[in-house]
């Protein structure tokens, strides 16, 4: 029951992702991280399968550095995200593809903020807001505990406060 | 004689030479002069640069070279030979972080290119025709200074030179090369551009500098206000030494 959530501002992206890595019915972790960063401008939020997520993740961010270090600049968000899905895409039809489900945040210089939605099926959609799971609180059997919130904008990535949500 | 031995890098010569490696190491000694400093806090890469045609955009020709964001290097010989090198280098600090989680140490790099050409010279293909300077911080905040050569052998250094009249710039280095020379991270910089206008024609203009300090990426360096200073500390030295002839 992971979530992740995104919203487009004017001049920023606001995204948010709880901190729950379970196995079955068992928290391993509560303050787990599931936001990757791919450049100093672009977040990829990752859920689904346990080992998918991490490894598609990493791969897709030590590219995008690989990419940075061979022609000097960063690839756009958007670049960013269309590369993704195509890596996703060839995987799918494979003997081993990858099940996660994303959302990749970025502020361009250009383009300003945008946000993409990906699921697991290589579908890419640019919208202005996104989310992926369940994130309902009070009429959920679940409760996610906490949840990791970053604003990007053309500072960079800024680290908000945890949100703890709960029952008050 | 040694026509007969220098086809093939697979073939020895009497004498025990490799010449297919010797000549690569001529093909080095014609490329532009390269020199690397490793100071305490930061390390120092300046390259000759070549004279630019009128009409060519002169920010194309880069000699040095970012492989990560705490390793540059910088080469001397053929650049088609470096760019394959370079880019065979850059995966690998990439592919290093995805697999160990850690970035490349700057040995580790140097060992892998040199790994890399060893390949070449030993499965009969021709060797690279470059030598490289490679500087860069360990992520325990070590400064390092490696150079690599044709035959694929590297060593570790506190300073060097490559290329074009290295060896003038080296006994420069190696006269002048001392713990107080390299104090600060100017003194450091100021020792590197000392060293290349030993060699360079046009002065300041044709020098490109880059350095590395610990924690923080690549940065080229402004050095016309240095390279100003330096000759104005020239200028006062001269001077001292008439005013101490004459009286």
């Amino acid at each position: 029951m992971e979530y992740l959530i995104g919203i487009q501002g004017p001049d920023f992206v606001l995204v948010a992702a709880d901190n729950v890595a379970a196995s079955s019915i068992i928290q391993m972790k509560h303050d787990y991280d599931k936001m990757f960063k791919l450049s100093e401008k672009i977040l990829l939020l990752c859920v689904g399968e346990a080992g998918d997520t991490v490894q598609f993740a990493e791969y897709i961010q030590k590219n995008v550095q690989l990419y940075k270090m061979r022609n000097g600049y960063e690839l756009s968000p958007a670049a960013a995200a269309n590369f993704t899905r195509k890596n996703l895409a060839d995987y799918l039809r494979s003997r081993t593809p990858y099940h996660v489900n994303l959302l990749l945040a970025g502020y361009d210089e250009t383009d300003g903020p945008g946000l993409y939605y990906m699921d697991y099926l290589s579908a890419l959609a640019k919208a202005p807001f996104a989310a992926h799971g369940y994130g309902l609180n009070k009429r959920f059997i679940l409760n996610l505990p906490s949840f990791t919130v970053r604003l990007i904008d053309k500072d960079g990535i800024h680290d908000m406060e945890k949100l703890p949500v709960g029952p008050k | 004689m040694a026509a007969r031995y220098d086809r093939a890098i697979t073939v020895f010569s009497p004498d025990g030479h490799l010449f297919q490696v010797e000549y690569a190491q001529e093909a080095v000694k014609k490329g532009s002069t390269a020199v690397g400093i490793r100071g305490k806090d930061i390390v120092v890469l300046g390259v000759e640069k070549k004279s630019v045609a009128k009409l060519q955009e002169e920010r194309t020709v880069r000699k040095i070279c970012a492989l990560d964001e705490h390793v540059c290097m910088a080469f001397a010989g053929l650049t088609a030979d470096a760019r394959i090198v370079i880019n065979r280098a850059r995966v690998e600090c990439q592919s290093h972080r995805l697999t160990v989680e850690d970035p490349v140490t700057v040995e580790y790099i140097t060992r892998y290119i040199f790994t890399n050409r060893l390949k070449y010279t030993h499965n009969g293909r021709r060797p690279f025709g470059i030598s490289a300077l490679i500087v860069g911080f360990d992520y325990d905040g070590t400064p390092r200074l490696y150079q690599t050569d044709p035959s694929g052998t590297y060593h570790a250094w506190k300073a060097n030179a490559i290329g074009r009249s290295a060896k003038t710039v080296r006994e420069f280095l190696e006269k002048n090369y001392t713990d107080e020379a390299i104090a600060s991270d100017n003194d450091a910089i100021k020792l590197a551009i000392k060293a290349l206008l030993e060699v360079v024609q046009s002065g300041g203009k044709n020098i490109e500098l880059a350095v590395i300090r610990r924690n923080q990426p690549l940065k080229s360096k402004e050095i016309e206000t240095l390279v100003a200073e330096i000759e104005k500390e020239k200028e006062e030295e001269a001077e001292k030494k008439k005013q101490k002839k004459s009286s």
